[in-house]
């Protein structure tokens, strides 16, 4: 994402541009939405902190350096506005807490970031790749069940999971390249 | 096995002697080896492949052009307070070389608001002074969140039935207000979330107030 592409639509989600903002959500959104789910642990609120997220990087993208990697920057303020919302909804449903036990609470960001790098990357794999790592790690499908579940042959699966694999960590080392 | 037949091994969460011995040998794959085996370990957790929901690309755009729209077409209201601000701020600016050609630096009073459940977490204090033009006010405000896309906060001044506005303000820290009337006349200090319209009376919706005294 880093570049001259990447920074001339931050040039333009800085003015407004509608176009350029539904850019940035396409390439950063679903990660916005896994950090802070994975934090919240709920689905409201983590959409919630999708919106002010990118509500509060349009308000502070003329701060922004256009040439640097927007990633980091767009999980730091999604860490701060899933504290926000953690702390909001903690006072609402521990009334017993004081207001400084509750302003000192947070919410755990362990392997958070980790979460984002990892998302990102999957949602640069298709739609086949992505399908295939979703069987064989999220429901741990077997090649063979996963093959019965997509309708194609076991073959199919094991390549198409060689290749997907193989994309998947490639760019991981490209993403950890881009933050470090 | 190569490198690239290493890395996808172990991101599939394989172990092999021919990648244990591929680690041993290779530098490049072995300080790559930790993250990959944690973005396994990654692949498994629910909140990765949890989708958010097709209508939030919208609300994110819808956001966005509405606090664009505001931010660069001001509405009437806009307009006409942006007006009284400037007005204002000539008003502060003698005051406030009055205030310090007298040395009177300490507030004439100072009064916390307190939060209704429309902002649990705002902590909001006000420091007066009463001048003869009215009241100079320096409002501290934390933990309010900045108004959505279409709204602002408005400081108000009441007696009954009868409101005074102070002016309006975005977003959480310390500001300036004046109202040409006396604190001692209009003792309620509240603030209200406004829509951005052409009605300029108080909305229903309170989110700090001293209380109808």
């Amino acid at each position: 994402m880093a570049g001259l592409k990447a920074s001339k639509m931050l040039r333009r989600f800085s003015n407004g541009d509608p176009d350029a903002v539904r850019e940035l959500y396409d390439r950063y959104g679903r990660s916005v939405f896994t950090v802070a789910h994975k934090s919240l642990g709920d689905r409201s609120l983590a959409e919630e902190a999708v919106q002010q997220t990118f509500l509060q990087a349009w308000r502070a993208a003329s701060r922004f350096d256009p040439d640097r990697d927007p990633a980091p920057w767009l999980y730091a303020i999604a860490r701060r506005v899933t504290v926000d919302l953690y702390r909001r909804e903690r006072r609402h449903q521990d009334t017993d807490r004081s207001e400084a036990e509750v302003a000192v609470l947070s919410p755990s960001f362990e392997g958070t970031w980790e979460a984002w790098e990892v998302r990102s990357a999957l949602d640069e794999l298709t739609d086949d790749e992505r399908a295939i790592m979703r069987a064989t790690h999220y429901l741990q499908l077997t090649h063979e069940e996963a093959a019965e579940r997509l309708g194609i042959p076991v073959g199919t699966v094991k390549s198409r999971s060689f290749r997907a694999h193989k994309r998947m960590a490639g760019l991981l080392a490209h993403l950890r390249e881009e933050s470090a | 096995m190569n490198c690239d037949e290493f890395r996808s091994a172990v991101l599939a969460g394989e172990e092999s002697e021919a990648i244990a011995h591929h680690e041993q040998t290779c530098p490049s794959c072995r300080s790559q080896a930790g993250d990959l085996r944690e973005a396994h370990q990654s692949l498994s957790d629910e909140a990765l492949w949890e989708e958010p929901s097709p209508e939030l690309a919208f609300q994110v755009e819808d956001l966005i052009r509405n606090a664009a729209r505001g931010s660069r077409y001001p509405t009437s209201r806009e307009r006409s307070w942006g007006r009284f601000v400037a007005a204002a701020a000539v008003v502060m600016i003698l005051a406030g070389a009055a205030i310090l050609a007298s040395g009177r630096n300490s507030p004439d009073w100072d009064v916390a608001l307190p939060a209704t459940d429309m902002a649990p977490n705002a902590i909001v204090s006000v420091r007066g002074w009463n001048e003869d033009a009215g009241t100079r006010m320096v409002v501290s405000i934390d933990g309010l969140a900045p108004a959505p896309a279409g709204f602002v906060y408005e400081f108000w001044l009441s007696d009954g039935p009868v409101h005074i506005s102070a002016g309006t303000f975005r977003s959480p820290g310390e500001i300036e207000l004046w109202a040409g009337v006396a604190r001692a006349d209009f003792p309620r200090l509240w603030i209200t979330l406004e829509p951005i319209d052409e009605d300029e009376s108080p909305s229903g919706t309170t989110v700090l107030d001293t209380g109808r005294v």
